[in-house]
Formats: structure tokens, C-alpha cells, sequence
């Protein structure tokens, strides 16, 4: 089984945030693996392990691969790579210099998963920490007829009757529970599984595995009618002035108690 | 003429405080034709409220399948699947061009799936929205900067923030319509490929952040779970939720529901009372947005002190018992 694991190289959560122009960020800050992405190559490698040990009982050979797909610059070969170092077995990067809305994303993710194999499943993280966009796992199964459910907490698979049993996590830490058909597109959401940090032994393996480079014009997707455009993109501090609220203990409570009142006018 | 269809969220049986407030925003520009969705709840029962608001037509999206069973609290007969194509069905039959839903656990998976569905661009975690020019502002970048966003389609969808615009009553009276979907729309190429088995609901009492008035969150500072009793009952008084650092989600003393920040959950209440933790960047990208940001912390170099409107510096659990029975006397 092809398994694919969409991934996106995003600014370092603690990174900070400078402007190149009008519309972008200086993208000169360290780039990493998106923090949800790593949930969803960790259940992909596991899901391969647990696909060959069924395999190997029933004596059919194996070709179970996870395959790492990102869309991005050049320079997000490094996030493939992390992937790779977790356990993926090669990947393939789309190469563009735009940002790119997530309706071409999702044509451009499909179009490189069509061109390399047949996917048995896809994951992807719940959502980037960077555009949060939240609806690319959504367009890319609409895109192949592949049912999708995001914010995936808990992942069994159901091989014999080719679907999976997934739950994700809704309001209050409440659950749903659904079964899906095999192919399908799952979001990976905190709590999944706990990935490990690659050991050196595995970052040097991980070198030596394939990349495969496609540019988007290779692929050539129908251009769509819809989209979303960032016209302006400005800095936002929200520097605050603080204030100390001073004295001993019951002034303090009595002068906090006051702002709470009469400033905020929540009590 | 523009028809906007705005997906109506209840809570406790009635219209959330939140979609009061996406309505305001849904005629900010626009709004020449208002339907509101209300799915599997009595919409006459919510019919003098919704008109308040100012919208012109109450579209009740009936799913006989499901059944309109009504539980407490929670939205009866919840399946994403079904309710997104119930929407779109409720769309097709109006001619909506234009969708409004919150950025809410029930809006994360509708909006998405309408969105994929008809082809239609989306944007989610709006902060404003201007109808007539397709133009939105939300926050990219982990809360770090503002975006002005064009959005171009035939149709537009949109995902309001809950708690950051101000419900503007505007009274109109409305028609009601009613959109009946039934199963007969089950051979649809998804239907039947994914199943909802069950639904359990979360417990309300530890989630809510994203529409709470006032948050009270501990961090690392709270020392165990035990001691988040403190922030909750001073919670009671303040009428807030409490909230969390991953700190304290890591080591096992709260629930993931409460996490604030970047991985968690990105909140914009009134006011945001941090405890015990240090303010971190990722913490401040869920609650950078809050109106009035205080800190109690024993550590005056702690980067929340710098950047907050009012501090205190000193021990949380001499600051907070102190200010809970303050409150308390105050009642
Ligand atoms: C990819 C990624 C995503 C992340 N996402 C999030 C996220 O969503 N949310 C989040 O919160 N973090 C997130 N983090 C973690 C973040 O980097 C910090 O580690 C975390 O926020 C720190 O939690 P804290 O403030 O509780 O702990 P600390 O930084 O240890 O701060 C504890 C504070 O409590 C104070 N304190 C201690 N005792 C007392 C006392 N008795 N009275 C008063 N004050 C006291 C101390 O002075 C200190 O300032 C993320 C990290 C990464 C790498």
C-alpha cells in the first residue's frame, strides 16, 4: 500500500515574524516541519509497521511505502527530510515560489500523488500552523472522492473490511466516532500518538533517501476560478503597556477588584 | 440581489451570543437578503430573536432521519457529513451565494467540507469581513500578523471568529422556509464511505474557551491539577473559564480543551487572566487578541509582565484565594 503523508515547512513556532514586503514575511527564519505534520508521519510509519507484520503472517510480499509530499520552496526539502528521519521512505517535493491558496494546493498535492502511485490512505496534520487554513485535507479528498475526517485523535485500522475506525476530538474534549472506507484523507490532531524525536543514526539515513522534485507547471493543473489572495500583510505586536498593580496584598486585591469592575466591567 | 446564508450555532436551546455577532458582520457590506440556518432546533421558538438581529429569512433544515431528539446542551443529531449537505442543499434551493459559519469545533468541520465540496474558496478565523468587496482580515503566522485577504468565487465562504465582533441588533421581520433532507441523497460519491458511529459529547464545564467573556488560565506556576481548583473557584465569581498553558496539559494536570496558544485553542475574550505561566510566544498566539490581559506572577522578568496591561507580582497562591474572596464578600 502507497501511503502518503502531506507535510508543509512552516516558520518555527517561536520564530519572529518580519516583513519582506507588503504581502510576505521575511522568509529568513529557521523553517521546520509543521507540529501537526509530525503526528500525522509518525501514524503513517506506524500504520506501514502494522501493515507489514499483517503481511508478513500472511506471507504476501511487501510494498507498503510512506511517501512524504510537501508544496513549497526549494529550501523545504529540510522538512521532507525531517519526515524521512522519522521513519518516511522517500518524498517528493513540489517546487513553487508562490504562496499558494489552498484550493491549487490541493490540485498540486493530487496532481503529484496521481503522477507518482495509487494512494491507499493519506494523512495530513489537523492544520498549518502558519496559514491555518484548516480545509486542505477536505479539498484534496473532494478532489480524489475520498471521504475525510480531520482532527484525528485515535487511528485503528479495519484491513479485512478495507476501512479504518477514527475518532476525533470535538468541543470540550468531546469524541466522534466514524468509520471510513479505504482510500481516505485523515488530519492528524494532538494526542494521536507521541512522535519521537529522530535519533543521528536515523537523520543520516534520512540523507540518503530519494527526493523526488517536480515544478508546478510540470503538473499541470486546470488553474481554478475561486480563491483567496493576501493583498496586505502587516505586523501584529499587540504590544501592550503594562501597568503594576501595587501594595500589599489586600491593596492589590482591592485595586484589582476595581479594574475589574469599573475598567473592564466584568463583575 | 446577494443572498448570505449564516449557519446559526444554539447553546443550552438558545442562539449562541457568538452568532449574534456573525450576523452583525454578515451585513457589514451586504446583507441585502439575511437566511438564517437553523438546523434541527423548533426555529419558530428562535424566530423573534433571529428578527431582532436583522434577519429577513429563517430557513429550518430538517433531517427526519436523524430525528430532532433534544438533548441537553449539545447540537442534537450532530453528523457532519449530513449537516454539510443539508447546507448546500439549503443553499442550491435560496440561491446563497455568500456563507457564514464560526470558527468553532461545529464550524471547522462544516465550512471545510461545503467548501471542498462546491469548489468554493473559504476563509476561516475572520476577524472582519466586507461583503461587497470580498475582503477579510483574519490572523496568519501563529497570531503574529494581520492579513487582508481577497477572496474570488462564485460563491464565498467565510469563518467569523467567535467573540470578536459585537452582536448589532437591527430589528426586521422575517419569512420562514423550511428544507427537508432526506436520505434519498445518499448515493452521492462520499455518502456511505464515512459513517458517524457515535457522538460523545465533550463536558462542558472544562471547554468553552473559544466564546468565554473572561479566561483564567494557570501554567506551570499551579504546581499540580489539585491546585486548579483555586483558578476554578475563583472562575465562579468572575463568570470565566478557566484555561491552561501546554505545560500544564503535558504534565497531566488539565485536559487538551484547555489549552491556550498556538496548538491550542486561540481565544479573544474581554478579559484574560494569566497565572503561573510565563508567556511564552506560543501562549501568546492563542491570546494575544484579548482585551485586557493580567498577569499574576511571582517573577517580575517573566515575558507576560512585559506585556500585559495590568500586573501583579507576587505569589499565585497568596494573589488568587486572596481575590476569590474578595469577590465572594463583593456578591
Ligand atoms: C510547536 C510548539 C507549540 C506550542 N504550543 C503551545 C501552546 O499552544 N500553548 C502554550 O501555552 N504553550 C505552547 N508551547 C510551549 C511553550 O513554548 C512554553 O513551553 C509554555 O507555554 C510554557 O508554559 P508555562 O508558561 O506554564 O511555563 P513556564 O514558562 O515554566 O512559566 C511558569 C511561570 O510561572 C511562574 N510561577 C511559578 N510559580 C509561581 C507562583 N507560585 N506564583 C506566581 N507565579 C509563579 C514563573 O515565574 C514562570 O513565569 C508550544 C511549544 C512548541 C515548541
Amino acid at each position: 500500500m502507497k501511503i502518503y503523508v502531506c507535510v508543509k515547512h512552516v516558520p518555527d513556532s517561536a520564530a519572529n515574524i518580519a516583513l519582506k514586503d507588503s504581502k510576505h514575511i521575511d522568509d529568513n527564519v529557521t523553517l521546520l516541519l509543521n507540529p501537526y505534520d509530525e503526528y500525522a508521519v509518525t501514524e503513517a510509519v506506524s500504520f506501514k509497521k502494522y501493515l507489514n507484520e499483517k503481511t508478513s503472517l500472511c506471507g504476501t510480499d511487501d510494498d507498503t511505502e510512506v511517501i512524504v509530499v510537501s508544496l513549497g520552496k526549494k529550501d523545504a526539502e529540510k522538512t521532507l527530510r525531517s519526515a524521512m528521519a522519522m521513519g518516511a521512505d522517500r518524498g517528493i517535493l513540489i517546487e513553487t515560489e508562490k504562496i499558494e491558496d489552498s484550493i491549487t494546493t490541493a490540485r498540486l498535492l493530487k496532481a503529484a500523488i496521481e503522477k507518482d502511485g495509487v494512494p491507499g490512505i493519506i494523512f495530513t496534520g489537523r492544520e498549518s500552523i502558519d496559514m491555518a487554513g484548516m480545509q486542505t485535507m477536505f479539498r484534496l479528498g473532494a478532489n480524489f472522492g475520498f471521504p475525510v475526517a480531520n482532527n484525528v485523535v485515535k487511528f485503528t485500522p479495519d484491513i479485512t473490511n478495507n476501512s479504518v475506525e477514527v475518532e476525533t476530538l470535538t468541543e470540550a474534549s468531546g469524541r466522534d466516532l466514524y468509520q471510513l472506507s479505504l482510500p481516505c484523507v485523515l488530519g492528524a490532531g494532538r494526542g494521536l500518538n507521541s512522535p519521537a524525536y529522530p535519533t543521528f543514526p536515523d537523520v543520516v539515513k534520512a540523507k540518503k533517501k530519494q527526493i523526488l522534485s517536480v515544478s508546478k507547471n510540470e503538473l499541470n493543473i486546470d488553474k481554478p476560478q475561486a480563491s483567496t489572495e493576501i493583498i496586505e500583510l502587516k505586523l501584529f505586536a499587540g504590544k501592550r503597556t503594562p501597568e503594576e498593580i501595587k501594595g500589599d496584598l489586600s491593596q492589590k486585591i482591592t485595586s484589582l477588584v476595581k479594574i475589574l469592575k469599573e475598567e473592564a466591567k466584568i463583575i | 440581489m446577494k443572498k448570505t446564508g449564516i449557519i446559526i450555532e444554539f447553546k443550552n436551546g438558545a442562539v449562541k451570543d457568538a452568532s449574534y455577532g456573525m450576523i452583525a458582520c454578515a451585513r457589514n457590506g451586504g446583507g441585502d437578503s439575511l437566511y438564517a440556518f437553523v438546523i434541527n432546533e423548533d426555529a419558530q421558538v428562535h424566530k423573534e430573536a433571529l428578527e431582532a438581529h436583522g434577519i429577513h429569512n429563517i430557513v429550518d433544515i430538517c433531517l427526519p432521519e436523524i430525528g430532532t431528539c433534544k438533548e441537553s446542551g449539545s447540537q442534537a443529531g450532530w453528523n457532519p457529513v449530513i449537516w454539510s449537505q443539508a447546507v448546500m442543499e439549503a443553499m442550491q434551493i435560496h440561491g446563497i451565494s455568500e456563507l457564514f459559519g464560526l470558527t468553532t469545533p461545529m464550524g471547522r468541520e462544516l465550512l471545510p467540507r461545503i467548501a471542498a465540496k462546491l469548489d468554493a474558496p473559504l476563509v476561516m478565523d475572520c476577524i472582519e469581513v466586507n461583503c461587497s468587496e470580498g475582503i477579510v482580515q483574519n490572523y496568519l503566522y501563529s497570531g503574529k500578523t494581520l492579513a487582508t485577504i481577497k477572496v474570488k468565487g462564485d460563491i464565498r465562504i467565510y469563518g467569523i471568529r467567535p467573540n470578536v465582533i459585537e452582536p448589532a441588533p437591527a430589528p426586521v421581520s422575517a419569512s420562514m422556509f423550511t428544507v427537508t433532507y432526506s436520505n434519498a441523497h445518499k448515493n452521492e460519491p462520499d455518502c456511505g464511505k464515512i459513517t458517524l458511529l457515535e457522538s460523545r459529547p465533550g463536558d462542558n464545564s472544562d471547554g468553552d474557551l473559544l466564546e468565554a467573556d473572561v479566561i483564567i488560565s494557570g501554567g506551570r506556576g499551579m504546581q499540580n491539577g489539585e491546585n486548579f481548583k483555586l483558578l476554578h473557584q475563583c472562575a465562579r465569581y468572575l463568570g470565566a473559564k478557566v484555561g491552561a498553558s501546554r505545560v500544564a496539559v503535558d504534565l497531566g494536570w488539565v485536559p487538551y480543551s484547555m489549552q491556550v496558544g498556538q496548538t491550542g485553542e486561540k481565544v479573544s475574550p474581554r478579559v484574560y487572566i494569566a497565572c503561573g505561566l510565563s508567556g511564552s510566544v506560543q501562549h501568546f498566539a492563542g491570546m494575544k487578541m484579548s482585551g485586557m490581559i493580567i498577569a499574576i506572577n511571582n517573577n517580575p522578568n517573566a515575558a507576560i509582565m512585559a506585556n500585559c496591561d495590568y500586573f501583579i507580582e507576587g505569589d499565585l497562591f497568596d494573589v488568587i484565594p486572596a481575590l476569590t474572596e474578595a469577590l465572594s464578600k463583593a456578591k
